[in-house]
């Protein structure tokens, strides 16, 4: 089921009064059926793979409390994680390596055909399993107790707001929450439905609207203007961030109704000044996962291990392979891969402190690059983790004598602002470009065709109709997210029933009258 | 219970603003000077009249007015499939006067666009044959429309009505030339089909086809079928003209029948009977075949659409073959 979908708004007309006239195991039970039924929706066959990951976590959970030996507990996370990492892997990957290493062995002449077993991604297995995995993980450090309820620990996996495309909620924030029932509030009914209307407007109104002009450039980037390409990337920046976030904000808003309370997923990405603020601000659920169950564990900014060396060199060594499409290109390739990271060893060797630098630039890298192949199966994914990493590091590198420039200089310091803002905004679609044309082959003739500044007069826009819309509906989500920092209109809302009626009001003629009502899928949902 | 009462406060709110809202719309569209609205208004007399898709804006008004000193009025607009344009055509002869001529490019009968032939819902306050036509195409748009009036005006026409609110769409056409990467990505574009290609609406369209052609004739009024220009390296592309010319002979003939024939681009069986018999009717029209009539590459915007050049080198040759007459 999908949240702009007639039977979901039929789906929870149903749900609700029986959600809150119900307490105690009944009300977690409805919940627990209902969230089936909310996914089951989409493919009942993929139900049995979230109640399989709920059965294993829970049993492996359960174990791991009574066991104290630390060798056993350590098999038994480590069964946990394959379990789910293969499963995740099984219908994620199968599909890529396989094409990858046929696409490979064609390109250097060596015959080589794919299977007929073409797997169906389940929708949003990378959401659940994280959210599955963070539980078994944190058991085993010990930071929480183990659930024994079985149906409270079902519904915390499957909970359907935010089982589809996050935001992933871990075990330690969301499972208390189920300890109690959560009492029906007028104050969260406003507040979570405001945040909900406001989250149809960016996806039913925003990121659908500026869709079709998006797929247009990304179908034939050879067949638009400079001017245009330019324009369906800028575009394509918000199409995904007001799909995202929308969901984000429905998801969070309907259980903020339901009684629970989510983190927040975003806060206004594309005002970021650098880097590491642009990753606390956009999809910060998987940001935030990534970097207490990877990024630390791997040493964070303290150093780090050879394992992580290996894990950037293979990815990168296979890539090199399949990019090149040539012997003699591929060891142009790999000779520059062996060289730059001999340079980084020699470096590394040169002292302690360059030592640390250098473990930590590979696991922000690592991050980055895992964080890249979660969102899929595509070499695309993986460039776009790994333009990502060398963001974070070339900032690192760059940051101060930058800040240094600016000051010297002289500029206004909402002058320096801006321009912070903008450069991580250009790289950033940089990146976007990698991450929706999916064939590298798209994403460098879109670049190219941005790049040439042919043809770059308004008249060579195709469809001015959709530029035109898309421009006054970035105008609307800016001014609304820029004056909100001064006006904070959650409060007002919660506050002022004269705004919140007229905020409500206004924001359901602008969805009626802009809105996209195809019941379009989310982008998110093929994560 | 008074905690309630700011959920009343915003839907009467939001049906109030909404009626409002909606009824201005309606008001602007209706004075529109965009070629429906005058359409519907009855100020859409004409000597000529055109149809088609986007393709049909190359029947570039102001030069054949100059050419020909008849008056002409155009229904094309992108995308427009046959079906919507035999509506459009009805409407047109039930609100206006009758024209000498309608000259057709029939390329429209290449696919239908639920999205365009929805967003139309904004005039089906003018025509119930209109509000017909989206209903079958997607009853949601139909009654959300019945029930929100500014979602009735939530499509690209809309906002093209807005646009032209005070000025001709007279001279309305690509105004591009087509770029460098198009003109060297040609020989990579996949082959084309100039009729009809989804195999489901094949059937539909031959039928619009031919009952467009036969509300002309009932109407006496001349009927010209064309295929405009194609960009030349491009209309090599197109596979199936000569079997698209038999099936429109046989499709507008007085005595075609939906009988299914053999889909004659995807490669399935051709039956051969079918295509002696479209051969030996009579009565049927054959289409100007214009698919590579201009050789200049600047005359063209992209790959199908000629831009105002392009398009006055194409009327000339319309002129010289007597299409206007």
């Amino acid at each position: 089921m999908i949240f702009n979908s007639i039977p979901f708004f039929v789906f929870i007309a149903i749900f609700l009064p029986f959600y809150f006239t119900m307490k105690g195991k009944a009300r977690l039970l409805l919940c627990l059926i209902g969230s089936y039924i909310f996914y089951g929706w989409l493919d009942y066959r993929f139900c049995s793979l979230v109640a399989f990951s709920t059965l294993i976590d829970y049993y492996v959970g359960m174990k791991l409390e009574n066991e104290d030996d630390q060798p056993k507990r350590k098999r038994l996370l480590l069964a946990s994680m394959i379990v789910n990492l293969g499963f995740l892997g099984f219908f994620k990957y199968f599909n890529f390596f396989q094409e990858s290493f046929v696409s490979m062995m064609n390109d250097f002449g060596m015959q080589a055909h794919p299977s007929t077993l073409q797997i169906f991604l389940p929708v949003g297995i990378s959401f659940y399993t994280f959210q599955s995995m963070s539980y078994t993980i944190d058991v085993y450090w010990k930071k929480i107790k183990v659930e024994r309820d079985f149906i409270r620990f079902a519904t915390f996996i499957s909970f359907f707001p935010q089982l589809v495309a996050g935001p992933i909620v871990r075990a330690k924030d969301f499972l208390p929450q189920f300890q109690n029932d959560r009492e029906f509030s007028w104050d969260r009914l406003i507040s979570g439905t405001g945040q909900m209307v406001w989250g149809f407007f960016k996806k039913v109104a925003v990121a659908d609207s500026l869709a079709p002009f998006v797929d247009q450039c990304f179908q034939n980037p050879e067949g638009f203007s400079s001017i245009h390409l330019l324009i369906g990337i800028i575009f394509y920046s918000f199409q995904i961030y007001c799909d995202f976030s929308g969901y984000s904000d429905i998801a969070i808003g309907l259980a903020r109704v339901l009684g629970f309370d989510f983190p927040d997923n975003f806060r206004t990405p594309y005002f970021s000044k650098n880097f590491s603020e642009f990753w606390q601000r956009w999809h910060i659920s998987l940001s935030s996962w990534l970097k207490d169950y990877l990024y630390i564990p791997l040493g964070g900014s303290r150093g780090g291990s050879f394992g992580s060396v290996f894990f950037i060199i293979l990815p990168l060594f296979l890539l090199s392979i399949f990019w090149a499409g040539s012997w003699q290109t591929a060891l142009i390739y790999l000779s520059i891969l062996l060289l730059v990271s001999l340079a980084t060893a020699y470096w590394m060797r040169s002292s302690d402190a360059n030592r640390v630098k250098g473990f930590t630039y590979m696991n922000n890298m690592v991050t980055m690059l895992l964080g890249g192949l979660w969102h899929g199966a595509n070499w695309a994914f993986y460039f776009w983790g790994f333009l990502h990493g060398m963001y974070l590091i070339v900032q690192r590198f760059l940051g101060k004598p930058f800040g240094k420039l600016m000051t010297a200089l002289r500029f206004p310091k909402m002058m320096q602002q801006g321009i912070d803002i903008l450069i991580v905004y250009f790289f950033t679609c940089l990146a976007w470009v990698f991450f929706r044309a999916v064939e590298f082959d798209v994403a460098s003739a879109y670049i190219q065709g941005i790049a040439s500044f042919e043809n770059f007069t308004f008249g060579s826009i195709v469809n001015k109709f959709w530029v035109l819309k898309g421009v006054l509906l970035i105008g609307m989500l800016l001014f609304v997210e820029i004056t909100d920092f001064k006006f904070n209109y959650s409060k007002l809302i919660q506050t002022s029933p004269a705004f919140r009626i007229a905020s409500f009001v206004i924001l359901l003629w602008i969805i009626a009258f802009f809105g996209s009502f195809g019941a379009n899928a989310f982008i998110y949902f093929q994560f | 219970m008074k905690k309630l009462y700011w959920i009343f406060a915003v839907i009467i709110l939001f049906f109030i603003g909404d009626r409002l809202g909606g009824y201005f719309l309606k008001q602007m569209v209706s004075s529109s000077q965009f070629r429906y609205s005058k359409m519907y208004r009855g100020e859409a007399d004409c000597d000529i009249l055109f149809l088609g898709n986007s393709r049909g804006l190359g029947f570039y008004q102001p030069y054949i007015e100059e050419v020909t000193g008849k008056k002409t009025f155009n229904l094309s607009y992108n995308a427009l499939p046959m079906n919507l344009g035999r509506v459009l055509l009805e409407d047109y002869l039930e609100h206006n006067n009758k024209p000498e001529l309608i000259i057709v490019d029939i390329t429209m009968m290449n696919r239908v666009d639920t999205t365009l032939v929805t967003g139309f819902n904004v005039y089906t306050p003018y025509s119930d044959r209109l509000g017909e036509m989206v209903k079958s195409h997607s009853k949601n748009v139909f009654y959300g429309g019945k029930l929100s009036h500014l979602f009735v005006h939530n499509s690209e026409i809309f906002q093209r009505a807005m646009f032209y609110y005070s000025k001709t769409d007279k001279d309305w056409i690509v105004d591009r030339v087509i770029n460098e990467n198009m003109v060297n990505a040609v020989e990579e574009q996949r082959p084309f089909y100039a009729g009809p290609f989804d195999w489901s609406t094949v059937e539909m369209m031959f039928d619009e086809l031919n009952q467009t052609v036969k509300i002309a004739k009932e109407n006496n009024i001349k009927i010209k079928l064309v295929v405009s220009p194609f960009f030349p390296p491009f209309a090599k592309k197109i596979v199936n003209l000569e079997h698209l010319q038999k099936r429109v002979k046989m499709a507008t003939s007085e005595s075609f029948n939906k009988n299914p024939f053999a889909h004659p681009y995807v490669n399935r069986t051709v039956d051969t009977n079918n295509i002696e018999a479209m051969t030996k009717l009579k009565d049927g029209i054959e289409f100007y075949d214009y698919s590579d009539a201009l050789q200049d590459p600047s005359g063209f915007g992209d790959y199908q659409h000629v831009n105002i050049k392009g398009a006055k080198q194409y009327i000339d040759k319309m002129k010289v073959d007597g299409i206007f007459d």
